[in-house]
């Protein structure tokens, strides 16, 4: 396939913004969505009124955006394309420009912490069950950690992966996230404090997930030949993919040996003219940390079976074979779905990373999602 | 805190609910390709399209595909029952059809995958009694 025929290289990421990530940002989550959003235009050298796509989840709608940012109206405006979650909004964004549907699209991801008598968060169910919650409630199965917790414990009981492997994963994020200042826990930990992490959903330990906190991060995409003319060094997609498996129910998916990961990253490299062995470090989704297990196989970073090792031997640290989440992943910085991973990448690859960044980087790969739900970018300056 | 959530009969999953308050696990089959459909959410076989899925009684028989011991709250009506262990049965009928339930005389230390598991049934009140599991043990017959 031709460079013509594909997304390749026609849409560029070109400034981004990012509010800290914290309990309670102190104001309604739309305002802190458009002065994100309004970040990211300026960061990238481009006025408002240049802007003429939107493409968001999470609590804020994009067409309250469309209306915050004081537009004219909008060419495009979507949510995220699949159930990529942050890296699946920012595709979207890309193939709309790339196709030409609009010039400048902004692409944001806006999340809430839960507030004092908000109830269980993250609880699937109410007061009775039905559809596929019946199946699940009655049975003390509601809250979303848990139906995570099956599929890593496959990993452990299948690949043999270890506390002390995935315990070297959480580690090197708190050490990521202390260099980051947005990040929600920037006290390092030691492998001892990880061992000491309650369970929530054994084998499944607090310190694997990751915090829900107000949050906004946004991006701007726009065409390669504009951004060549902008501020700071273009970041080409050169790439985006999502996909999802046959049988897409959550805790009945129907192999926990894989996740959707796998179909997006079938013609994720074919299309992006790049290989894993390219990518100088890689932005994979850790929402649960266990996650990385499956995008490191997944997107051809480890063999299978062969995360945890790889783990183990913090290959995902600044020198290893394959440095992880330089900010400190979602696991650290807070939960973000992701937009955190494609802000980093950026700044990583536009060398503005600060004391996080890493020497002599020019493309990486990111994902988002979970079971059923995948989404993933290949980058490059 | 709460009581536990009690599931809601529908046209789909009616025979699930009811066959478990006559003490048997009864699953949709399509009729015309004979692949059984589980979770029961949608009107279709995913193997052939057939709209034609009828109630079947299964074994009960299956396997340890993975499992979960529950640490934290948040699940009303099992507060009090913490730690308990959920687990997913993969059954004998047919690769990849798989279920979910509570380990039920035993201890999540026990178990294992591929640990052979029988359906028993744990009545909550007059109308919803549930499906649930218990580890078969050596000699036992399996």
């Amino acid at each position: 396939m031709s460079n013509t025929d594909t997304i390749r290289d026609k849409a560029a990421l070109v400034g981004t913004g990012h509010t800290r990530c914290a309990k309670d940002l102190g104001k309604p989550a739309l305002a802190f969505t458009i002065e994100t959003c309004l970040e990211a235009i300026e960061d990238a050298g481009l006025e408002v009124g240049d802007v003429d796509g939107v493409a968001g989840i999470g609590t804020v709608n994009p067409l309250d955006v469309v209306q915050g940012l004081g537009l004219p109206g909008v060419d495009f405006y979507g949510g995220q394309l699949g159930g990529g979650v942050g890296p699946g909004v920012v595709a979207n964004a890309a193939l709309a420009v790339a196709a030409g549907v609009c010039d400048v699209a902004v692409a944001y991801v806006t999340m809430e912490a839960p507030r004092p008598g908000s109830g269980t968060y993250n609880y699937m169910g109410g007061p009775s069950a039905s559809g596929i919650n019946a199946f699940t409630l009655p049975y003390g199965l509601g809250v979303f950690m848990q139906y995570f917790a099956p599929f890593y414990q496959r990993r452990r009981q299948v690949d043999g992966v270890t506390d002390e492997q995935m315990g070297a994963y959480v580690v090197a994020m708190r050490d990521n996230a202390s260099r980051n200042p947005h990040a929600a826990l920037r006290t390092p930990i030691s492998i001892d404090d990880y061992l000491a992490s309650r369970y929530v959903a054994e084998p499944l330990r607090l310190f694997d997930c990751d915090m829900p906190v107000d949050v906004c991060g946004a991006v701007v995409v726009t065409s390669a030949d504009r951004a060549r003319d902008l501020r700071h060094p273009p970041v080409y997609v050169s790439s985006v993919a999502t996909g999802t498996g046959p049988k897409p129910d959550m805790i009945f998916w129907h192999d926990y040996d894989e996740m959707a990961f796998s179909w997006s990253a079938r013609k994720l490299w074919r299309n992006a003219g790049l290989g894993p062995a390219d990518m100088d470090f890689a932005m994979l989704y850790d929402g649960f940390a266990p996650l990385v297990l499956y995008g490191l196989e997944a997107y051809g970073f480890a063999g299978k079976g062969e995360a945890g090792e790889f783990l183990g031997a913090g290959e995902h640290l600044a020198g290893g074979r394959l440095p992880l989440n330089p900010h400190g992943g979602n696991n650290s910085e807070g939960r973000s779905w992701a937009i955190g991973h494609v802000v980093e990448a950026v700044l990583q690859l536009q060398g503005r990373a600060g004391e996080r960044q890493l020497p002599d980087v020019h493309a990486t790969m990111v994902n988002g999602g979970a079971v059923m739900l995948s989404g993933a970018l290949v980058l490059h300056t | 805190m709460g009581n536990r959530p009690l599931p809601v009969r529908d046209e789909l999953n009616r025979h699930y609910w009811d066959g478990a308050q006559e003490g048997k696990l009864v699953l949709l089959r399509c009729a015309a390709c004979g692949t059984y459909v589980h979770p029961p959410i949608r009107s279709l076989c995913p193997a052939c399209r057939s709209e034609d899925l009828q109630p079947s009684e299964v074994s009960g028989r299956g396997r340890v595909y993975s499992w979960s011991v529950m640490h934290s709250g948040g699940n009303p009506g099992f507060e009090d029952k913490l730690p308990y262990a959920v687990l997913v049965v993969e059954l004998d009928e047919q690769p990849g059809l798989r279920t979910i339930g509570n380990l039920l005389d035993a201890e999540p230390a026990e178990l294992a995958i591929g640990a052979p598991v029988e359906v028993c049934f744990e009545r909550l009140d007059d109308q919803v009694t549930l499906p649930q599991w218990r580890l078969v043990r050596t000699g036992e017959g399996r």
